[in-house]
C-alpha cells in the first residue's frame, strides 16, 4: 500500500496498513526549527539552484519521516512574483518589500516581523476604512503564474502521494479580516452586512476558482484554513459563523466535492460548537484537533464515522516540555483510542516551533510507525528504544531509492 | 424613570442591542439622569456579557461588539463626566509578550478589567520587558499582565520581574503570566506571581491583589 492508498483509505474511514503520517504547515513558527535543526539534522543542505526553493529538502525530510501527504499551494500571478520576494518568516512569504522587515501581498496586505524575527503581525488592512468595495481590484484568481509550481509538483506527487492543496492563504473569515481589520470585521458583520456579503463573495468567487484548478490537475485534498477559534472556544459567534461563513463554506466545498476532492479544515482552538456545522456542509476530515483544546477521544466517540481526525500530538505541552516516553505514550493512547475503523493521522498539531525537541518530534512518527499498524486490535510490537538514529538519512534514501522508507526505520 | 432606563441601558448591552444601547444613552441625559449612573449599568451589562463569555454563551465575537456599545456611549457620555469624581477601581497594565502577536486574550482581559471598573494601560503586542515596567511607573499600577501564546515568548517574563526589582518595584507591583503557554511550574521558573491560561482565574487574582 502506497502513502495515497494509506491516507485515503483514512479519509474515507476505512483502516489502511497503518495510520496515515501528515507533516506540519512549515510556516513562519517553525521555520526556525526547520532550518536550524530539523534540517541540519538530517543533513539536508539546502540545493544550490533548486528552482522551487526547498520543496527537494521538504520531500525528502517527508521521506524519512513517512509523511503520507505532500502540500502544493497556489502562489501570486508571474507579474507579482517578479516584483516580490518570498521570505518564510512571513505569514505569507510572497510580498514586496515596501519598508524593513515589512512585506506587502498580492491582496496589499503588509505584514511586518516583530522585534524577534519571529512572527510577522499585519500593520495594514487594505480595506480599513473603505466605505465600498469599488476601491478595492480583488485578486485574479486565474493570473498567469498562479500555478505553474504547484502543477509540476501535483504531477510529480500524485500517483504516491495524497496530495493536500492550498491556495496560498486562509480562509473566508481569516482572509476578510485580514482585509478589513479584526474588530473592523466583527462590527461590519453586526451592523453592515451588505458590505461582509460582498467581500466574502468574492472571496468565494476566487477560492472557487482555485479549487476547481486543483481538482484539474489532480490534487486530492482541498485544505481550507480558517482559525475560527481560540485556547478555550470561538472566536466568531456561531451566529455570525453560520450567517456569513457557512453558507460560503457550503458552497466551496460542494464545488470541489464534486470534482471528486476531499476536504480538510483547520483551525486552532476549540471549535466543538461548529462541528456538526463543518460536517453538515461536507467537510471530511478535521485539523489540527489541538488536545489541549479539544479531547480528541470525545471528538472521535461524537463524530468520527463523519469526521476524520488530523493531528492530535500536542504542540503546546508534549512536544516542547515532555520526555520521548511522554511522546510515545500519546501517540500510541491515541492509536488506540482513536484509530480504530480508520478516520486518523497523526501529526503534531500545530507548526513546530525552535522549542520543540528533536528527538521529540521525530518520535512522533517514529511511534506511529511501530504502533500505528492496522487492525489496532492486534498484539502491538514492543516499544523501539530506536529514536532519531533510526530515521534514514538522505544518503541511504538515495542509495535505496524507490524503496519504502518505514524499511529503513 | 431614570431607573427603568437604567435597567434598560444595562440589558442592551448584556443583549448586545448596538442600536438601542445608544439610543438609550442619548434618551438618558436629557432626562435627568446622571452620566455616572448610565456608566454604572453599561459597566452592569459588561458584567453580564463577561459571565455568558465565562460561560461560553458568548464569544470574543460578542466582546468585541459589546466594546463597541461601550465606546459609543463614552462618546456621548465624557463631555458629560467632565468635573465629575469617578475614581477607577486600580490600574492594569497589559501587553503580549516580545515577539507575541497575538492579542486576542488580552483583548478579552482588558474588556473584563474595564467592565469591573479597572483602568487598563495596554501597551499590545511584541512588547519588551522595560517597556511593561515603563508602563506600570507611568500609571501607578500595581499589576502587569503578561500575555503569551507561544511557549517561546514565555521567557521575557524573568526580565520584567528583573526590570521591577532593579528599579525597586518588585514589591509594589504584581505580575500575572496570562494565555495559551502559561503554565503553574512558571510561577517557579520565571519567578511571576501568578500563571493562568484562564481569564476568570486570572480576573480573580488580580481582584485578590487590589482588593483593599
Amino acid at each position: 500500500m502506497n502513502s495515497k492508498e494509506r491516507a485515503l483509505r483514512a479519509f474515507n474511514h476505512e483502516e489502511p496498513d497503518r495510520v496515515p503520517l501528515e507533516g506540519i504547515a512549515w510556516g513562519e513558527w517553525s521555520y526556525p526549527f526547520l532550518e536550524k535543526v530539523l534540517l541540519p539534522h538530517f543533513r539536508l543542505e539546502k540545493v544550490a539552484g533548486s528552482v522551487i526553493g526547498f520543496t527537494e529538502e521538504l520531500d525528502l525530510l517527508a521521506r524519512m519521516l513517512g509523511i503520507d501527504f505532500r502540500a502544493v499551494s497556489s502562489d501570486p500571478p508571474t507579474d507579482f512574483q517578479r516584483r516580490a520576494v518570498s521570505d518564510p518568516l512571513f505569514h505569507n512569504p510572497w510580498g514586496v518589500r515596501v519598508a524593513p522587515d515589512t512585506l506587502e501581498d498580492e491582496w496589499g496586505i503588509q505584514r511586518q516581523l516583530n522585534a524577534t524575527r519571529t512572527q510577522s503581525r499585519i500593520v495594514k488592512h487594505p480595506l480599513k476604512g473603505v466605505n465600498s468595495l469599488d476601491e478595492y481590484t480583488f485578486p485574479d484568481a486565474e493570473a498567469p503564474g498562479r500555478f505553474d509550481t504547484s502543477k509540476k509538483l501535483v504531477k510529480t506527487w500524485r500517483d504516491e502521494y495524497a496530495i493536500s492543496a492550498i491556495w496560498g492563504g486562509d480562509g473566508f473569515f481569516s482572509q476578510a479580516w485580514y482585509l478589513r481589520g479584526f474588530e473592523a470585521m466583527i462590527l461590519d458583520m453586526q451592523s453592515n452586512p451588505s458590505f461582509v456579503d460582498r467581500l466574502l463573495d468574492e472571496l468565494l468567487r476566487f477560492y472557487v476558482s482555485i479549487g476547481m484548478r486543483f481538482a484539474e490537475m489532480g490534487a486530492d485534498i482541498l485544505c481550507i484554513a480558517d482559525d475560527v477559534a481560540m485556547q478555550t472556544g470561538l472566536i466568531i459567534s456561531p451566529r455570525l459563523w453560520r450567517r456569513y461563513v457557512k453558507p460560503r463554506m457550503l458552497r466551496l466545498v460542494s464545488a470541489v466535492k464534486q470534482k471528486g476532492m476531499y476536504v480538510i479544515f483547520h483551525s486552532d482552538g476549540n471549535l466543538e460548537p461548529l462541528i456538526p456545522d463543518l460536517i453538515e456542509i461536507g467537510i471530511d476530515a478535521l485539523n489540527p484537533v489541538q488536545p489541549e483544546c479539544m479531547n480528541p477521544v470525545k471528538i472521535k466517540e461524537l463524530y468520527g464515522d463523519k469526521l476524520c481526525l488530523s493531528g492530535t500530538i500536542s504542540m503546546q505541552e508534549t512536544l516542547p516540555f515532555g520526555t520521548v516516553e511522554d511522546v510515545r505514550n500519546e501517540v500510541e493512547e491515541r492509536i488506540a483510542t482513536c484509530g480504530a475503523g480508520g478516520g486518523l493521522i497523526i501529526s503534531p498539531s500545530n507548526q513546530a516551533t525552535i522549542d520543540v525537541k528533536l528527538e521529540n518530534f521525530v518520535a512522533v512518527y517514529e511511534t506511529a510507525k511501530k504502533f500505528g499498524r492496522y487492525p489496532t486490535t492486534q498484539p502491538q510490537p514492543a516499544p523501539s528504544q530506536a529514536s532519531i538514529n533510526g530515521i534514514p538519512t538522505r544518503h541511504t534514501l538515495r542509495r535505496h531509492e524507490g524503496d519504502e522508507v518505514e524499511s529503513h526505520g | 424613570m431614570g431607573k427603568e432606563i437604567l435597567a434598560a441601558i444595562a440589558e442592551a448591552m448584556a443583549n448586545l442591542e448596538v442600536r438601542q444601547a445608544q439610543e438609550l444613552v442619548e434618551e438618558a441625559m436629557p432626562a435627568g439622569v446622571s452620566p455616572i449612573q448610565i456608566l454604572d449599568a453599561l459597566r452592569q451589562g459588561l458584567n453580564v456579557v463577561g459571565q455568558r463569555f465565562a460561560a461560553c454563551e458568548y464569544f470574543v465575537s460578542d466582546l468585541i461588539i459589546s466594546g463597541q456599545i461601550m465606546k459609543n456611549a463614552m462618546k456621548a457620555l465624557v463631555p458629560f463626566l467632565e468635573g465629575q469624581s469617578y475614581v477607577a477601581k486600580e490600574r492594569v497594565v497589559l501587553g503580549s509578550a516580545l515577539g507575541d502577536m497575538h492579542d486576542i486574550g488580552k483583548e478579552i482581559v482588558k474588556t473584563m478589567l474595564i467592565s469591573q471598573g479597572y483602568e487598563v494601560n495596554d501597551l499590545g503586542v511584541d512588547v519588551p520587558s522595560e517597556r511593561f515596567v515603563e508602563g506600570a511607573k507611568e500609571v501607578g499600577a500595581k499589576v502587569i499582565g503578561i500575555s503569551a501564546l507561544l511557549s517561546t515568548t514565555v521567557p521575557m517574563s524573568a526580565h520584567v520581574i528583573k526590570q521591577l526589582e532593579k528599579e525597586a518595584l518588585r514589591s509594589r507591583v504584581k505580575v500575572i503570566l496570562g494565555g495559551g503557554a502559561a503554565r503553574k511550574e512558571m510561577i517557579k521558573t520565571y519567578r511571576v506571581d501568578a500563571a493562568v491560561v484562564d481569564v476568570i482565574e486570572g480576573l480573580s487574582i488580580i481582584r485578590s491583589w487590589t482588593s483593599t
